[in-house]
C-alpha cells in the first residue's frame, strides 16, 4: 500500500544480514513477509550494498551445493544505524499528523 | 517457465555487462533458483520474464556504476590509446614553436633578473665608492657616484613590482598555453 523507498529497501537489507549472515533467497522471503516487492529487486541492491562496502560476502557449502552468505561490515553497521536514526525521526513526523489523538 | 531455460534467457538478456558483473548475477539466480527447489517454476514465475529481471540488473548498474557496462568501453580504449601516439607525434613535429615561446620566455626571466640585480648592485656600492671618493678628496666623482647609486635605487624600487609581475604573467602564460595545448591533444574522446 505503502511505496518501499531503495534507502528503506537498502535499510531492511541490512538489519536482516546485520542480525546474522544469511543468503539471497532467505532474504528475499523474509523482506516479501513484511512488504510486498517484485523478487528481482533485491539483487541488485544487495550488488549496490556489496559495491558500496556496506556488506560482504562468504561462500559456504551446502547440500552439495555453493551458498553465498552476505554479512554486514563496519561501513554497513554505521550505515544501519542512521538509517535506524532516520526511520525514527521520519516515523514520528508522519504519526506527528497521522495518529489519532488520544482520548483522555 | 523451466528454471534453465529462464537462466538461459536472462544470460543473452545480460550480455553488455561485463564477464564479472554477469557472472555475479547469474550464480546469483542460479543459487536462488535451487534455494526453491521444489517450487523453482513458482519462483521463475514470481521472478517474472527474465527481460524484466535483467533490466532491473542493467538499470541498476546504468544508475551507479557505468564501469559495469562494456558497451562502449573498448572502442574509448583504442582511441585514447591512438590519441596518445597522434599526440606524442604533433609534439615532436611542433617542437620549433613551443621551443621558440620556451626560450623566450626564459630569456625573458633571465634578462629582468639581470637588470633588476645590477640596479641593486649600482644602489649599494655606487654609494660606498662615492663616500670613498669624498674621503680621499675627489668631491666631483664621489657626488656623481652616489648621486648614481641612489638614482639606481630609485629605479630598483620602482620597477621591482612591474618586473616580478611581468615574470609571474608570462610564466603564467607559457605554462597556461602548453596545459591548453595538451588538454587539446590528449583529450578523451567522451
Amino acid at each position: 500500500m505503502f511505496p518501499i523507498s531503495a534507502a528503506l529497501l537498502d535499510a531492511m537489507v541490512l538489519a536482516l544480514v546485520g542480525k546474522e549472515s544469511t543468503y539471497g533467497y532467505k532474504i528475499t522471503q523474509e523482506i516479501q513477509n513484511a512488504v510486498k516487492i517484485s523478487e528481482s529487486t533485491l539483487y541488485p541492491v544487495l550488488r549496490r550494498l556489496q559495491k558500496s562496502g556496506a556488506l560482504e560476502t562468504f561462500d559456504r557449502a551446502y547440500d552439495g551445493r555453493n551458498r553465498r552468505y552476505y554479512q554486514i561490515t563496519e561501513l554497513g553497521t554505521a550505515m544501519l544505524t542512521q538509517y535506524r536514526k532516520d526511520w525514527i525521526q521520519h516515523k514520528s513526523q508522519i504519526d506527528a499528523i497521522l495518529k489519532e489523538e488520544d482520548t483522555p | 517457465m523451466t528454471a534453465d531455460v529462464f537462466l538461459t534467457q536472462l544470460e543473452q538478456c545480460l550480455s553488455s555487462l561485463t564477464t564479472e558483473e554477469k557472472e555475479n548475477a547469474m550464480s546469483y539466480y542460479r543459487e536462488y533458483l535451487e534455494e526453491a527447489g521444489e517450487n523453482a517454476e513458482q519462483a521463475v514465475e514470481h521472478l517474472g520474464s527474465p527481460q524484466s529481471v535483467a533490466e532491473n540488473i542493467l538499470a541498476e548498474m546504468r544508475e551507479n556504476h557505468d564501469d559495469a557496462l562494456n558497451e562502449q568501453k573498448p572502442g574509448q580504449q583504442k582511441a585514447s590509446a591512438g590519441n596518445i601516439i597522434i599526440g606524442i607525434i604533433v609534439l615532436i613535429v611542433t617542437s620549433p614553436f613551443w621551443g621558440t615561446l620556451a626560450v623566450l620566455w626564459l630569456t625573458l626571466l633571465f634578462c629582468l633578473a639581470v637588470i633588476l640585480l645590477s640596479l641593486v648592485f649600482s644602489a649599494i656600492f655606487a654609494p660606498i665608492q662615492g663616500i670613498s671618493c669624498l674621503i680621499n678628496h675627489f668631491p666631483g666623482e664621489g657626488v656623481w657616484a652616489i648621486g648614481s647609486g641612489l638614482l639606481c635605487a630609485g629605479l630598483a624600487l620602482l620597477l621591482w613590482k612591474p618586473m616580478f609581475l611581468l615574470c609571474q604573467q608570462s610564466t603564467k602564460a607559457f605554462f597556461g598555453f602548453c596545459r591548453n595545448s595538451l588538454n587539446i591533444l590528449f583529450r578523451k574522446d567522451s
